[in-house]
Formats: structure tokens, C-alpha cells, sequence
């Protein structure tokens, strides 16, 4: 039925080699991302000018009650875990992402401690969660640079074709010959109308 | 009482000329201000004439500095030493942060001192205006308006005002002080205030000062509830918040925030001297401290909560130190120090219960060391998890005990693109030294060891192969995943009936309770929240999850089903003999960033009964939202996961909830915003909120209507409900964060959930 | 200074040339014109001597008109600051004591303020500045800190 084994990490060249900076650099979601990258071959570098950075801005929990015993007592209680990530990739942009799962759990008043250890258990499953999670966000780079290379060919060659003062003997016919306006225009300024 | 005169319009200029040219917010970008003192003056004028020390100019005069202008009809400029200047008729005064329209306005030019009289005045950078009989501006760093009057409302709009005898603003503080003022509306005085702070900018100035006014409140009557803020220094501010209630007498909440090196918190306190309503009380106080900073390899965290007595949330059912269904108070603190290689963790945990008979287990303290080996050769890690935690209780019946635990763990991991593999094994040691002392029951003592050890090993062998395929659907090129998912688990069955755990022991377990199954649950080693108890396992656990990413790579729906097929199930583990456990769903979609879906479920068919299921639906569309959810956890399945004798007092047939919440905006002055929650069960209400909100340009007034469930002990007693009426009346524009959408009473329990992991 | 008024007014330049029935004395290339602590310098000058039967009639010049690109003047005040200014065409009315300034015109007080205009009129005993449309500029000055 056309399924076939993913053959790529479809990560685009400039990730290949990346410096990873964090707001908590010894805690465990850092620890967690350094080795997701590096078991889908990614070059860990100390940060450098034109090295491409994925940078954790920060992580962050939240409870929040979803459902009540008819006592009005807490009965299924949600745990969120986020976590928040940009990614520069030098003169291609930089692109800022979160990840963010949920569990939700039976809450037992009788038993407070262990519901409180489950929940600290579950910021670990959550974090590892997430950072698959990341994994997979990453690809979308991809798609981000491919737009901003686009983009900006379609400035340089707009500038160009403004930059076209009299004197060139190139006139905007013969210099796209062979091109016919159909295929040429939507190419040109798809960018300046999509946007 | 401040009798603010009415300025002559005829003396003002007319407002087009003033909104007939932009007068763009221009704070200069470096708060350096010396740099605008140091640029040329220029004057233009239609005619000139004077000597070196006077010169007067006449007609269309423009005085620029910088950024900064001054214009009028006619000014005098005296120049020996300090440049002062007079500018008389149609004055416009403009230094990129306030604009001043005046008769007459003298200023001098070398230290920026400028005098204005009988002025209106409009902030650039923040929305803000009004008039004032004098206004002083010393340099660039102090603004002072005498006999003055402030507001955000748009020119003509008179809805509300600040009439004050003095009002001060520091050159970039966030806020204005007001001394001798009076609040105004449709100019005339509503209430009077000796002292008042208004925030002008956003930053960090929350929670300013909108009076919020609740009645038909059974329990409160009339209350009045008005935030005073004191921003004390950069790093710390504190709110001041009495509560005035008609039927019970006054409350005072304080919250002190504050930012230091080893990071930030908050210490909220409550206190309420004596209650009305509650004679037999004296002095209900609640207080809450939360710190949390990373400082390097050291982390703080701390989240310590206590109330003066048991009932303090039925009470106070607004309170910010907790919530009126919780049935625990958290008292924890952590300290650890990280390196690459190790981390150490101190951790205290206690609890206040809130509950009458509550047993409840203390962490006093815990220490846990982690070893992370470096990476072998094949990406091999080798690590050493361990703690020792020292376990105590008052409750007589349940023992105190010390435990020390070890677990040398050996991954392999193996990846390619289109596999994730691993190789685990692993050895739990653990060693308990539990009190076996005379006031346990004797069953208890019978088989509970005072020194027992036990070690399991654990071998854990994990992959997921990932497959991919092109998929046109609806006019969209997808990229669809399929990744089945297969795990074989075998934990060797070790005698753990010396050990105080959940199962042998019914109510048993120090930090250990069972952990519910979803389908993230079939693939943990232990189905259990900590080591106390650790079930046996020859298992294999299969699954498979499929993703659809759109042509930006972007997922957009997931769904996961997995379930785990037993070897063989070793007797005696207290369950029937079954050879599968139920089976697991998990999906989620985004439809276009309009709808979002969500839901998980879990089917046993040994005793073909569904154990839980949720699903939440959600519409989203500018400011109109709706979100519609349906839980449901079958009572036995609740039993099986607390085993806490009978759960019959908390729930007749388990959890069956139906919920709907939206935010439909009516006009483009009116919205609606309402929840209601429904338990189907009982068929009862659990609560319900409708709030309509009306937003002028400047004020904004919420009228919240609420009902919630009242705790009941026992479940057949009739539903009892507190309900309230409250009115929430907010001045917009006083800072960004002092305008706000529906204020989410902290009354309800229950309320917006935004479980979404594919909304971004 | 004030008293310049009654100072005689000496020209010195590369050429001159007088015209005697009308009084008229016109001077080319280099022009200085010098009268107490004024100073004057332009390309071209012309200079009306008093007519008629006045007392002064042949020694005492009416006014001058001085052009130049630009023509430069410069004359100190009783309290010693200098002031000077330029302009493309330059009249002065001897007896008033009145400097006209046209085209490009600039008045500048030393370490003060410079006004620029297409006409300036300088009065030289009351030392004082008037124009029609015109520009000050005020030199920034070191602002006495706060």
C-alpha cells in the first residue's frame, strides 16, 4: 500500500552540525536533547558564528483539575508538561517552536506522597516525550529554509529587474527569452502576492 | 475634594491641529538623554528681531531639539548662560513622550526644566491624557502635573477620570503616583483616595488595582475587593488586597513577589482576624511560598503551603494558597547541585491533609545520586540511579521506615532513520529498614521485615520501525507515518511480601501507588509510581502509532493503539489469569488551526468493560472559542487504581462528565463567556459560570454569574450548591496586562483545558 | 561699539574709481572697509557720498552697498563679544547706523546665537537683530547637569 522505510532524518544540511545552549545547561531536558541528537548523528558543537544553535529557552509543569467525584472531591487531575526551543540558523532565519504534552491521572487523597512521586515520574516520561517530539519538529526547518532561500531569490531578482536603468541594452523581452511570460511570472512574484 | 477648573476650549487650540499631524510615540531608543542636550537648538520663525541677549520671534515659531519640539505663535528667547524660553499662544509641546497643549509654556532650554499652565496633555508611547493647571517637567526624568486630571478614555469620551491634586511620573518608571485624588465619572467625584499608583506602561506591574465588586453572594453578601500595589524595588513589588464582605467582615491577602540571583518567587498570605459567618473561628490565615531558580549547576525549588484548619477552602473558596478540591496541601523542598557526569538531589516532602482521617506519608528527607557514564563505544550508557529516602507517618497503624535503593542500568541504543532500537538491562537493589513496632496490626507485623532486601533484574528490549508513504487527502500532499511499536519485558518474580507495598498490603506503599494505564503506560517497566512494589512481567507489549505531516511538514493528526500480551502470568499476583491487558487509544488532529480534537481510551476485553475514556473538541476562530468534553473512568477501574477499601463515600458509578465552555464575542462591545459541567451519573450539576462583558473603549464592566457543587461527605445526601453574583469593573488601557478577557474565577474547579500538542 | 558711529570710514582696495558730480565712488576686487572696530569684506563696493549742501556733503559717505560671494563683516560690542555675518549683497545707511543683509543672510553672535535669513537688518548702536522668515541656531552648549 506504498509504505516504505523512511529513508532520511530529513534534516536539512545546515542542522548536520548544531551547538545546543539552554537556560538550565546541567538539568535533565538539556541532558535529554543532547542525546536524541546525537543518536540521529547530529555533530554537537561548542557554539560558534556560523554554526547553526538550537537554543531551550525554558521548560514549565501545569496541573489543572479535569473531572470531580459527585463528593466534589478532585477525582481525574491533567499534568502539562512544555517545553520551549528556538532554533537560528545563520542567514536563514530563526524559528522559535514548543512542545507540549499532557497525562491526566486518578488523584487519591489517602495516598499523597506516592501521587506526588507519580507526578515527578511523569514529568520524566513527558520530558522524554517531548524531546521525540522536538525531534520530529525539527524537520520542519526544512520546509522554513526552502520558503526563506525562496523568498529571497524572488527579492534579489525583483531588485534586479528595478536595478534595470536605461543604459543595459538587456530589455526585459530578450532577457528572459525562451521563458514564456506564463511559467515566468508566477515564479517571479509568488512571493510578493502569497505573502 | 480637588475642584479640577474646567479649561477655557476656546484657549486650547482645536484638537485637529493636534491630530492633524501624527505625533508619533519618538522615546529616544538609548535612555542616554544627555545626547539630545547636546544637539543644536533650531528656531524658525516668520520674523526675527532682537539683541544678543532677547530675541522674539513672531508667527509659525518652531523650536526643535533632537526629537523634541516646541511650537506657539509667538516666544522670547533669552540667551546669555541658561537659554530660557517663553512660548505664548496655541503652545504645542512634544518630547516623544508627552505632548502638552497649553496658552503658555516657559522652558529652559539648557537643563530641559519647561513650566507649563493650564495644559492638556496626551502620553505618546501609552495611551493616557487629560489636563492640569500647571505642569513642571524637571530635565528628562520627572514629570509633576498640579491640579491635574488623567484617563485613557479617547478625547470626548468622559466615561471615567482621575482628578488629583498632584500627579507624578518618573522619567521611565511604569507608573504615575497620585496625591489627593479622585476618581470621576462623567466628571463628577465617585470616591476619593489620598494616595493612588496607576500603571502607565505594561512591565511588570500586575494585578492593578480594578475594585471587583461580587453580591447576592449567599455566603459573602456585598464584597468589595481592591488591590493596592507598592512597587517597591525593581527586583520586588507587593499587593495589598482587602476584601470587604457584607455578611462576614474584612480579609486581607498579600503577595510579595520578588527576583534574586538563585531565582524567583512568591510568598502569598491570607489572614482574617474574625468571620461572621463562622463565629467559632478566630484568626483564619493561609499562606503559600513558591521559589524556583537555576543558578549554574545549583537548583532551587520550593513550594510550601499551610492553612489554619482543615475547613479553611470551604471557607475561603477563592483563596490563592489553594484549591477548595484539593484534598493534600504540597510542603516541598528541593536542592541539587548537577554535572555533566552526576547530579545530586536533597529533597524534604510533607503534606498538610485536608482531609479528616487522612494518612499521610512524610519524606524526611531524601537524598538521590545519579552516575551518567560516559557514552561507550556504540552509543552504550552506562547509569547508576540510587536514593536513600527515610519514610514516617503519624498514623499509628502504617510503619516508618528507611529505604535505600540502587539501580545499575546498560542501554544499547541502535538508530536509523527508519529505526529506533534499545537494548536495556538493568538490576533494582533495594534494601529497607522498616520500624515493625507494636501499634501495627498484627497481620501486618506477622509478615512486615524489619531488615529485608530484594533485588530484581529487569532485561527490557524496545524497537519501533518507522514507515513511510506519500498521501494526497481533501487537496493536500501528506507525508503519513506508520510506526509499529513492539517491547519484550521480563522482570523476574522476587518475593516482596516483607516490603510494606500496595499489594500485600492493602493501603500499603511508602511513595508507591499504582499508576493508571493509558497508552504510553503498556511500555513502562514498572506500572508502579515508585519501587516499593515492582510487578513481576514476561510480556510483550505491541503498538503502533500513525502521524499525517502537511506539506509545511507540520503534524497534523496522530493515533496510537497498543496493548501488552502476557507470557505467562505467574499465580498469585492477586488478578485473574489473563493472558492481554486492555487495550489503549490516543488521537489527536488540527484541523487548520480551527479544530482541535483530542481523546484517549482504554478497552479491556478480558472483562470486555470500557475502563476509561475521554475526548475534548474545540472550535477556535479570532475571539470566539468553544470546547466541548466528555470524561468518563468506570468505577471499578477507580477501585482497582486507589485500593483504598471503599470508594463508595466519593462516587456511586464512577466518573461520567460532560462539560461545555465558549466565548462567543456578541457584538463588538458585548461578548459571552460561559462554562457549565455536568455529572451524568447522578445527573446533578457540578458548576456552571455564564459571564457577559461589555469593553468600551477605556473600562470594561464583567457581570459573572456562578453555581458549584458544594463538598458533600456523604454522596446520597441532596446536592448542596454556593452560588454568587460578582461584578468585575476594570479600566482599560492602564497597562497592557490591566485590561482583562473573562477573569477565570478561582471559584471553579473546573474550566478551560488546552491539552493540545499539536496547536503549534 | 557705539562709538564706531562716529569713526571715519577708510576703503582700501585694488581699484577704484570716483565719480565726482554724483559722489559716487565704486571699488573692485578685494574690497576692506574699516570703521572703529567694523570690518568689512567684499568683491565690489559702492560708495554714495553725502550730496547736496549738508555740512558733511563731499567728506561723509550716505551708505554702501557692498556684493560679494558672500560679502563678510565683523564688529564688536561695548561688551567686547564679537558678531559678525555675511551675506550676498550688503547695505549699509551710514548715518542710521543700519546694516542690510540680503540673500543668504547670517547674523551670528559669537558663542550665541546665528539667525539666518533672506534679509537681515542689523541696527549697529542698539545691536540688535530683525528678520522676516528666518532660522536661529542655538550651538549646543555643555547643559549644566541635573
Amino acid at each position: 500500500c506504498g509504505f516504505h522505510l523512511k529513508n532520511s532524518y530529513n534534516l536539512p544540511e545546515e542542522l548536520q552540525s548544531l551547538s545546543v545552549t539552554s537556560f538550565d545547561p546541567y538539568g535533565p531536558l538539556t541532558r535529554e536533547v543532547r542525546n536524541q541528537l546525537e543518536l540521529q548523528d547530529i555533530k554537537l558543537v561548542l557554539p560558534e558564528k556560523d554554526i547553526a544553535n538550537l537554543n531551550l529557552t525554558g521548560e514549565s509543569y501545569g496541573e489543572r483539575t479535569l473531572s470531580l467525584y459527585q463528593s466534589s472531591k478532585v477525582a481525574e487531575k491533567a499534568f502539562t508538561y512544555t517545553a520551549r526551543y528556538n532554533v537560528t540558523v545563520p542567514g536563514k532565519g530563526s524559528y522559535a517552536f514548543s512542545a507540549s504534552l499532557n497525562r491526566s491521572y486518578l488523584d487519591n487523597p489517602l495516598t499523597a506522597l506516592a501521587k506526588s512521586v507519580e507526578q515527578d515520574m511523569l514529568a520524566a516520561e513527558l520530558r522524554t516525550e517531548a524531546t521525540k517530539q522536538i525531534m520530529r519538529q525539527l524537520t520542519r526547518i526544512t520546509r522554513y529554509i526552502e520558503d526563506f532561500e525562496q523568498q529571497q531569490a524572488i527579492n534579489k531578482q525583483v531588485e534586479e529587474l528595478q536595478s534595470d536603468d536605461g543604459t543595459s541594452t538587456l530589455s526585459i523581452e530578450n532577457r528572459f527569452e525562451g521563458k514564456s511570460d506564463q511559467q515566468l511570472l508566477p515564479e517571479l512574484f509568488k512571493g510578493d502576492s502569497s505573502q | 475634594d480637588t475642584d479640577t477648573t474646567s479649561i477655557d476650549p476656546s484657549l486650547i487650540t482645536s484638537d485637529e491641529k493636534c491630530h492633524k499631524q501624527a505625533y508619533p510615540c519618538a522615546v529616544a531608543k538609548n535612555k542616554n538623554a544627555d545626547d539630545i542636550n547636546t544637539l543644536p537648538i533650531t528656531i524658525n520663525a516668520s520674523s526675527t528681531a532682537g539683541d544678543k541677549e532677547k530675541i522674539t520671534y513672531e508667527g509659525d515659531v518652531i523650536v526643535r531639539q533632537g526629537h523634541r519640539t516646541l511650537e506657539s505663535d509667538t516666544m522670547v528667547l533669552t540667551t546669555p548662560g541658561e537659554r530660557q524660553v517663553t512660548a505664548e499662544g496655541n503652545v504645542i509641546f512634544n518630547d516623544g513622550e508627552m505632548l502638552i497643549q497649553s496658552d503658555r509654556i516657559q522652558s529652559n532650554l539648557t537643563n530641559q526644566d519647561t513650566y507649563v499652565e493650564n495644559a492638556k496633555y496626551r502620553l505618546l508611547c501609552q495611551s493616557g491624557r487629560g489636563e492640569a493647571k500647571k505642569v513642571f517637567k524637571n530635565g528628562t526624568t520627572f514629570y509633576q502635573l498640579d491640579d491635574g486630571t488623567y484617563t485613557t478614555c479617547p478625547e470626548e469620551n468622559k466615561s471615567w477620570r482621575f482628578g488629583a491634586k498632584r500627579i507624578e511620573k518618573k522619567d521611565d518608571d511604569i507608573f504615575a503616583d497620585m496625591y489627593g485624588t479622585s476618581f470621576q465619572i462623567l466628571n463628577t467625584p465617585v470616591f476619593y483616595l489620598p494616595y493612588l499608583r496607576v500603571p502607565v506602561e505594561d512591565g511588570r506591574l500586575t494585578g492593578f488595582l480594578y475594585p471587583t465588586i461580587g453580591f447576592l453572594d449567599e455566603k459573602d453578601g456585598i464584597s468589595v475587593q481592591t488591590p493596592f500595589y507598592w512597587n517597591i524595588h525593581p527586583q520586588a513589588d507587593m499587593l495589598f488586597t482587602p476584601k470587604l464582605m457584607s455578611n462576614r467582615g474584612t480579609q486581607l491577602t498579600t503577595e510579595f513577589n520578588y527576583l534574586v540571583r538563585p531565582g524567583n518567587g512568591s510568598i502569598i498570605t491570607e489572614y482574617m482576624p474574625e468571620d461572621r459567618e463562622y463565629p467559632g473561628v478566630e484568626d483564619s490565615w493561609g499562606i503559600n511560598w513558591r521559589h524556583s531558580g537555576v543558578q549554574d549547576h545549583w537548583l532551587y525549588d520550593l513550594d510550601y503551603s499551610r492553612v489554619s484548619d482543615i475547613t479553611y477552602f470551604s471557607r475561603h473558596t477563592d483563596s490563592q494558597v489553594g484549591k477548595r478540591e484539593d484534598s493534600n496541601l504540597l510542603q516541598t523542598a528541593e536542592v541539587a547541585y548537577r554535572e555533566d557526569s552526576w547530579d545530586a538531589h536533597l529533597k524534604v516532602r510533607d503534606f498538610q491533609p485536608l482531609t479528616k482521617n487522612s494518612t499521610v506519608y512524610r519524606l524526611m528527607p531524601q537524598l538521590a545520586l545519579n552516575y551518567y557514564g560516559p557514552n561507550l563505544p556504540g552509543n552504550m550508557s552506562f547509569t547508576v540511579p540510587s536514593q536513600i529516602s527515610r519514610f514516617e507517618t503519624d498514623t499509628e497503624s502504617k510503619p516508618d521506615a528507611t529505604r535505600l535503593h540502587i539501580e545499575p542500568t546498560l542501554t544499547l541504543p541502535y538508530n536509523l532513520p527508519w529505526l529506533q532500537a534499545s537494548a536495556e538491562a538493568k538490576l533494582l537493589y533495594t534494601y529497607y529498614e522498616q520500624d515493625v513496632s507494636s501499634t501495627l496490626s498484627n497481620d501486618i507485623r506477622s509478615t512486615l521485615g524489619s531488615h529485608t532486601t530484594r533485588s530484581v533484574p529487569v532485561v527490557r528490549l524496545n524497537s519501533t520501525i518507522i514507515l513511510e508513504r506519500e498521501q494526497p487527502l481533501w487537496g493536500t500532499n501528506y507525508l503519513q507515518t506508520l510506526e509499529p511499536r513492539i517491547q519484550y519485558l521480563y522482570v523476574k518474580d522476587v518475593d516482596q511480601s516483607q516490603i510494606y507495598n500496595p499489594v500485600s498490603y492493602k493501603g500499603g506503599g511508602y511513595d508507591t501507588v499504582r499508576l493508571q494505564t493509558d497508552y504510553y503506560g503498556l511500555f513502562r517497566t514498572n506500572q508502579y509510581s515508585n519501587i516499593d512494589y515492582i510487578n513481576s512481567a514476561n510480556q510483550f507489549t505491541l503498538g503502533a502509532s500513525t502521524r499525517f505531516y502537511d506539506d509545511a511538514l507540520k503534524e497534523r493528526f496522530n493515533l496510537s493503539v497498543g496493548q501488552i500480551f502476557y507470557v505467562d502470568r505467574p499465580f498469585g499476583s492477586g488478578e485473574a489469569r489473563v493472558n492481554y491487558s486492555a487495550w489503549a487509544l490516543e488521537t489527536e488532529i488540527n484541523v487548520a488551526d480551527h479544530w482541535f480534537l483530542k481523546g484517549s481510551m482504554e478497552y479491556d476485553n478480558n472483562i470486555s468493560k470500557l475502563q476509561f475514556a475521554n475526548s475534548l473538541a474545540e472550535y477556535r476562530n479570532g475571539s470566539f472559542f468553544t470546547q466541548a468534553s466528555y470524561r468518563f473512568v468506570s468505577k471499578d477501574y477507580i477501585a482497582s487504581t486507589l485500593r483504598n477499601g471503599s470508594i463508595d463515600s466519593i462516587t456511586e458509578d464512577g466518573i461520567s462528565q460532560v462539560g461545555l465552555i465558549a466565548g462567543i464575542p456578541i457584538t463588538d462591545r458585548f461578548s459571552l463567556q460561559g462554562q457549565y459541567f455536568h455529572d451524568l451519573t447522578q445527573d446533578i450539576k457540578l458548576e456552571n459560570q455564564v459571564g457577559l462583558v461589555y469593553r468600551d473603549a477605556c473600562w470594561q464592566l464583567g457581570l459573572t454569574y456562578s453555581e458549584y457543587l458544594l463538598s458533600r461527605g456523604n454522596i446520597s445526601q441532596e446536592p448542596k450548591f454556593d452560588s454568587g453574583v460578582s461584578l468585575s469593573f476594570s479600566l482599560l488601557g492602564l497597562g497592557a496586562n490591566a485590561g482583562f478577557g473573562f477573569s477565570d474565577n478561582t471559584k471553579s474547579a473546573l474550566g478551560y483545558y488546552n491539552p493540545y500538542g499539536l496547536k503549534n | 561699539k557705539s562709538t564706531d558711529m562716529q569713526q571715519p570710514i577708510l576703503i582700501d582696495a585694488d581699484s577704484q574709481f570716483l565719480d565726482l558730480k554724483t559722489g559716487l565712488a565704486v571699488f573692485n576686487d578685494q574690497v576692506y572697509i574699516k570703521q572703529g572696530t567694523i570690518r568689512l569684506f567684499a568683491d565690489k563696493v559702492n560708495a554714495q557720498r553725502v550730496t547736496g549742501d549738508s555740512v558733511d556733503a563731499g567728506k561723509k559717505y550716505e551708505f554702501i552697498d557692498a556684493f560679494g560671494e558672500p560679502v563678510k563683516f565683523e564688529l564688536t560690542l561695548d561688551d567686547g563679544q564679537k558678531v559678525n555675518g555675511r551675506a550676498k549683497k550688503l547695505h549699509y545707511d551710514v548715518s542710521k547706523g543700519m546694516l542690510k543683509l540680503n540673500d543668504d543672510a547670517l547674523v551670528e553672535h559669537q558663542g550665541g546665537s546665528q539667525v539666518e535669513s533672506d534679509v537681515i537688518i542689523y541696527d549697529i548702536a542698539k545691536e540688535q537683530v530683525s528678520a522676516g522668515r528666518s532660522t536661529t541656531t542655538l550651538p549646543p552648549q555643555s547643559s549644566s547637569k541635573k
